[in-house]
């Protein structure tokens, strides 16, 4: 072969190589889920769904997008929101499309990537699922995949923000779970006093040493720390709401036993979500932390803790209450990375920011 | 600089021929000579007439009805060799048959040849893909067999009217899921097929599988419209409804070229 000949077929390659390189779909940018200090690993690793902060930035526009829901002005915020720890601030039941309301009290959102099932009775098992339940049902969202997809399809932003995340333009089910699940998975609370006292930058006061003491004694074994909850199911005694006839974990596994359980709540901030219970029955935090006051004392298949434990005297519930004040993440509640990236958004249940 | 021309290279090198490369050798060695076609074609039927949307029909308990919707998932095929000691798994494609739909309706995939004598499917979504969050394709929830409440599949759903009926509108509904525990509603159908099934490589074969819709009712238990209008949740009714679904499938005959 002419050296000639050979030159030019070098030139060729190159400039074939160099076109490739200007047509590769840019690649999203990696990022980390956040694993604090004395947390464990979490449940969920991303496996299928790789963290990115495109995913996460498409996850967050579309938590904050009324489109999702069928009157196009009802986000996961309207019931979620920031300032609340993601818990829907001051609300017994959260207000869905078409003045509906929810059956039970929308659960704060943040160190989910540790959970193994969602909502109070357990019912969905895998994190990405978790959003179809409020987009299809009649009195959250009230919308269809099919309408979501379509609605998205037809924004002029979107499709571009799901190719950055995706790798093409292409809008499904599954690529929406996959981005809410970024989003919602990346919300983590570790930044709370309590925190700081355990990495020993700070100290108790003695109310709230002797609130955590309490705490330990008479609380952990369920709200175990660092979640503050055991991701389990109890029955605390409450007497079923004869209205709602709310049952529970039973209404999942169909097990008689499991009347009336529900999943153990975080206490991380507990200042922010109530009302408290999962049906928001109780107004005010010493009154929660009290709920032995109300247990039934007819049922007994509460838990023996209940059943049998000492209930915290009226001093310690003040010490409680005091502690669980230490339990509000500041930095999260107002970490601009997780708020409505939306310019002017139009949301029901926001309050101007 | 050259290193990075080189990785380039290399990285053009392995999008532009050796990927396409292996795809190719690998959808030759199933596709191309050393294969042949395996066609199944579902035909649904009510006593041996076949099934038309919202036509009447008669059940065992002399109730009349119309479908109006009936879609099934068929999972994890197998086909048996009379000789070969592990059965073949022709990939581990989901496919949902809907009545209506019949595109849906034929499955094709290709197998080594071989004397088969045997196909086994699942009749559902299998428990891992039940728990491992979102997916795409048939399995993707806006087929509207997925449940948002209590996160799992509908295997088989059977919908329609029946004056026997005494649910609003004289609707009768059967959504069938539920993949663990005492009433999991996972079952693998067995069709032993009508003769040896000689796989050589280029042929194509295509076994007719009916799905009686009067079986749903009657197949092993007797469940009548009127005693049981209406299935839609985790239950002992519900396995018993799958274990009826069982006996709707047998291949009617098998056409090998």
């Amino acid at each position: 072969m002419k050296p000639g000949v050979y030159m030019l077929m070098v030139w060729l390659a190159l400039v074939i190589v160099a076109a490739q390189f200007a047509f590769l779909p840019q690649a999203a940018t990696p990022l980390r889920l956040r694993i604090p200090e004395g947390f464990p690993e979490p449940v969920y690793q991303f496996a299928n769904n790789p963290l990115t902060r495109e995913g996460f930035e498409l996850g967050r526009r579309l938590f904050y997008d009324g489109q999702l829901a069928a009157d196009g002005q009802t986000a996961c915020a309207s019931c979620h929101q920031q300032f609340a720890g993601f818990a829907d601030f001051e609300h017994v039941f959260s207000h869905g499309v078409s003045n509906r309301f929810t059956n039970r009290n929308a659960p704060p959102l943040f160190n989910l990537a540790w959970h193994r099932e969602f909502h109070a009775d357990g019912g969905i098992n895998h994190i990405e699922w978790q959003p179809l339940s409020p987009l299809t049902g009649s009195n959250e969202m009230d919308n269809s995949i099919e309408n979501v997809v379509r609605s998205l399809q037809n924004d002029p932003v979107y499709p571009a923000m799901f190719a950055a995340a995706f790798g093409s333009d292409s809008i499904n089910s599954q690529r929406i779970l996959y981005a809410l699940t970024q989003f919602t998975a990346s919300i983590v609370s570790a930044d709370t006093r309590y925190d700081r006292v355990s990495l020993g930058k700070e100290q108790f006061t003695e109310w709230e040493a002797e609130g955590y003491r309490v705490f330990q004694a008479k609380c952990a074994s369920c709200h175990t720390p660092p979640l503050f909850t055991d991701l389990d199911y109890h029955n605390i005694g409450l007497p079923v709401d004869s209205f709602l006839h709310d049952y529970g974990r039973m209404l999942i596994t169909g097990k008689k036993e499991d009347s009336l359980k529900f999943k153990t709540p975080t206490l991380r901030n507990i200042t922010r979500t109530g009302p408290y219970m999962h049906d928001g029955r109780f107004w005010g935090l010493s009154t929660a932390v009290n709920h032995w006051e109300t247990a039934s004392p007819m049922d007994t298949t509460a838990s023996d803790l209940i059943r049998n434990g000492t209930p915290p005297d009226k001093q310690e519930i003040r010490y409680l209450v005091s502690f669980l004040h230490t339990l509000l993440d500041d930095v999260l509640l107002k970490d601009e990375g997780l708020r409505d990236p939306i310019p002017g958004n139009q949301i029901h249940g926001m309050l101007p920011q | 600089m050259s290193a990075v021309f080189f990785r380039l290279f290399f990285y053009w090198l392995k999008r532009k021929f050796l990927l396409p490369a292996v795809l190719l050798l690998a959808v030759g060695h199933l596709s191309g000579q050393d294969g042949g076609t395996v066609l199944l074609s579902f035909e649904h039927t009510v006593d041996g007439e076949p099934l038309e949307l919202d036509q009447s029909y008669t059940n065992a308990f002399q109730e009349s009805y119309t479908v109006s919707r009936f879609r099934y998932y068929v999972s994890h095929i197998t086909v048996s060799d009379t000789v070969a000691s592990r059965p073949f798994v022709p990939g581990d494609a989901y496919y949902l048959i809907k009545e209506g739909e019949e595109s849906t309706k034929t499955i094709a995939f290709q197998v080594p040849p071989g004397n088969y004598h045997q196909l086994d499917f699942l009749l559902g979504v299998d428990s891992m893909k039940n728990v491992s969050g979102a997916q795409a394709g048939v399995l993707d929830p806006l087929h509207g067999m997925f449940w948002t409440w209590k996160t799992g599949y509908i295997m088989a759903m059977l919908e329609g009217r029946s004056a026997a009926s005494p649910l609003q509108h004289r609707m009768f509904e059967y959504h069938i899921g539920g993949f663990g525990g005492e009433n999991s509603v996972l079952q693998t159908v067995s069709l032993p097929l009508p003769y040896i099934l000689t796989v050589t490589p280029g042929s194509t074969a295509t076994l007719r599988i009916t799905a009686d819709i009067n079986k749903w009712f009657s197949g092993r238990h007797r469940l009548s419209i009127a005693a049981n209008p209406a299935c839609t949740t985790i239950s002992a009714l519900a396995k018993q409804f799958s274990e009826n679904y069982l006996a709707m499938f047998a291949i009617q005959n098998l056409e090998a070229e």
